[in-house]
């Protein structure tokens, strides 16, 4: 049971993460980011290779990546952060332009993520295909016994979150979050007030990339392996539900959504008394579940469970 | 020499040639008007002056600068602020939102600090005062009647401290008393030495307020003199008959 709540704990921290990223772009900016996953498995695959020992040292001799150096944790995520950083500050710069359509960044965004899959599991030289990178160490994973790892994992992750939920909050009542709410509303009277939409947009697409990216790399030293079925379209749905249902546009809509879609749920529903078949079929029904929720929050409360509100303003002392 | 000169700017969409080599002139301190028919092509002058779209050829410039084809945020910051003829306020946002939005820093400034600065808000109270909507500035905008739109676009352009104001059809639409308000507070504000050009329909509003008028038909200019000459001049009343 005590196992249960952790492990739903973490799953739910990691999604608010996701969700929050994703709000930035979506719920703030109306950016619609359609592969979140992309830039998640890029900050995975990223600390995942700064932190693989090479395989002489892991066993897997025949495993094959691109760099494999073996470095400690926080090191593979500020290069997760880096590199991620430098990836959607190009594509930010291809492609937000100031008149871009929003369904061409939904292309592009979903186009991201399923040319970076491709390369992973065709591109075996890279980061080992589709066996994927094993045997990264836990950090600080012989101080913690073994056994309450989950615990201490948890505790980590709820940090984590804690914290990108603070900054969300703080982006959306800073006067930046003020402008990115404009240009989500009408680009082009925001110009005419004289702001530099383009920079607005990249800058704020880079952030969520971050913080997508920063989910990554916690997830990483936590399940010891990066492997391409994790990243799977599905992964997406489910990050847009979450943001979605929950409610976009404000830092309490991702909170509220990981909550009720991840851990009351998808991981909730782990508790219904069911065996054999019965079982299986929840397991089954879960997606559609969440499916549902979605289709119909989308068409009766689109604003999601936490609606966005007009925010009063409180001025700053001169 | 004038605040704002066009020349022979041409702008076609598709087969269409919305703007066909107009040239015309806005004097420091004076309000100008821009009158035609419907299709004249006034507002697609308006975009091209305010780097809404770039010109197919033709110059503009502004205090003696060539600002065309520059981007739309950098033509504000120039100190030329332009109204849209259907109102885009943010509507899910508040009045006071509305109007504090363009006095953020285009920096990450932006984003290290949390609040909006007391002067800056102490501001946009006074403007939204002028215009008579105070007490609706923690109202979302999409609340307001259309003319408190109105009201609301031009204290936000005024936020910017433009030296050039170009209000596309500030009457249009607007009840009689508010249309009043609208008048006079762009007389008052005209008198601090702002210019203006306005495109307006009503022609007693462009009677009232304009020092110069220029009249616009199938995307040239046809004359720019001051109201009298404008009223008595046969070729415009063609322009508007020729248009029903
Ligand atoms: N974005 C656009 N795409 C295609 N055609 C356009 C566009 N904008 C304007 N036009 C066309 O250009 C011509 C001039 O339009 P414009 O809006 O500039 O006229 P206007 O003088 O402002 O008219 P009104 O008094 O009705 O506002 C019209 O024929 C119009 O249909
Ligand atoms: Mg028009």
């Amino acid at each position: 049971m005590i196992d249960f709540l952790v492990t739903a704990g973490i799953l739910v921290a990691f999604f608010v993460i996701l969700a929050s990223g994703l709000n930035l772009q979506w719920g703030l900016t109306g950016l619609a980011n359609l592969g979140p996953v992309g830039f998640f498995a890029l900050g995975s695959y990223v600390s995942g290779l700064v932190m693989i020992p090479p395989p002489e040292v892991t066993g897997f001799v025949t495993d094959t990546f691109v760099i494999s150096l073996g470095l400690p944790w926080p090191v593979g995520l500020v290069a997760a952060l880096i590199v991620t950083g430098v990836v959607a500050t190009v594509i930010g710069w291809m492609l937000l332009r100031t008149d871009t359509a929003p369904l061409f960044v939904a292309v592009i965004t979903l186009a991201f993520a399923e040319i970076f899959f491709l390369l992973i599991i065709t591109q075996k030289w890279l980061a080992n295909g589709f066996n994927g990178i094993r045997g990264i160490d836990r950090p600080l994973g012989n101080l913690v016994e073994f056994g309450t790892y989950e615990r201490f994992f948890l505790v980590v992750m709820v940090v984590a979150a804690a914290l990108v939920f603070w900054f969300v909050r703080h982006v959306e009542a800073s006067p930046y979050g003020r402008v990115l709410k404009g240009i989500r509303e009408d680009p082009a009277a925001v110009a005419a007030l004289g702001h530099d939409v383009r920079r607005f947009r990249i800058s704020a697409f880079v952030l969520g990339c971050l913080v997508l990216a920063l989910a990554g790399a916690l997830w990483t030293p936590f399940v010891t392996v990066v492997e391409p079925s994790a990243f799977g379209t599905e992964q997406t749905f489910l990050v847009w539900a979450v943001l979605i249902i929950g409610g976009a546009g404000n830092a309490w809509g991702p909170l509220v959504g990981g909550l009720v879609i991840i851990g009351l749920i998808q991981q909730g529903t782990r508790f219904l008394p069911a065996t054999g078949e019965i079982a299986e079929l929840t397991v089954r029904l879960r997606g559609v579940v969440i499916g549902l929720l979605f289709i119909l929050f989308l068409r009766f409360r689109p604003k999601g469970l936490v609606p966005e509100r007009a925010r009063r303003i409180l001025p700053e002392d001169p | 020499m004038p605040l704002l000169q066009l020349r022979d700017v041409t702008k076609a969409y598709g087969g269409i040639i919305a703007v066909n080599g107009a040239s015309f002139d806005v004097a420091e301190g004076e309000i100008t008007a821009l009158i035609g028919p419907n299709g004249a092509g006034k507002t697609t002058a308006f975009d091209t002056i305010s780097g809404v779209v770039v010109p197919d050829s033709g110059a503009i410039t502004f205090d003696g600068e060539d600002i065309t084809g520059l981007m739309s945020h950098v033509i504000t910051k120039h100190g030329l602020g332009r109204t849209f003829q259907i109102t885009r306020e943010l509507s899910d946002m508040t009045v006071l939102e509305n109007m504090v939005v363009s006095t953020i820093s285009n920096d990450l400034g932006s984003l290290l600090r949390s609040r909006i600065a007391a002067d800056e808000r102490d501001r946009a109270m006074e403007l939204l005062a002028f215009v008579g909507i105070e007490r609706l500035a923690d109202e979302p905008a999409k609340s307001l009647s259309y003319g408190q739109r109105k009201l609301l676009e031009f204290a936000a352009v005024l936020m910017t401290e433009p030296r050039l104001i170009l209000l596309d059809e500030p009457a249009g639409g607007v009840n009689p008393a508010l249309l009043e308000r609208i008048m006079d507070r762009i007389e008052e504000i005209n008198r601090k030495g702002v210019s203006f050009l306005i495109v307006e329909h009503n022609m007693d509003v462009v009677m009232r307020l304009s020092h110069s008028v220029v009249v616009m038909a199938h995307g040239q200019v046809i004359l720019q003199d001051t109201p009298q000459v404008v009223r008595e001049d046969h070729r415009v009343l063609d322009a508007y008959l020729g248009d029903v």
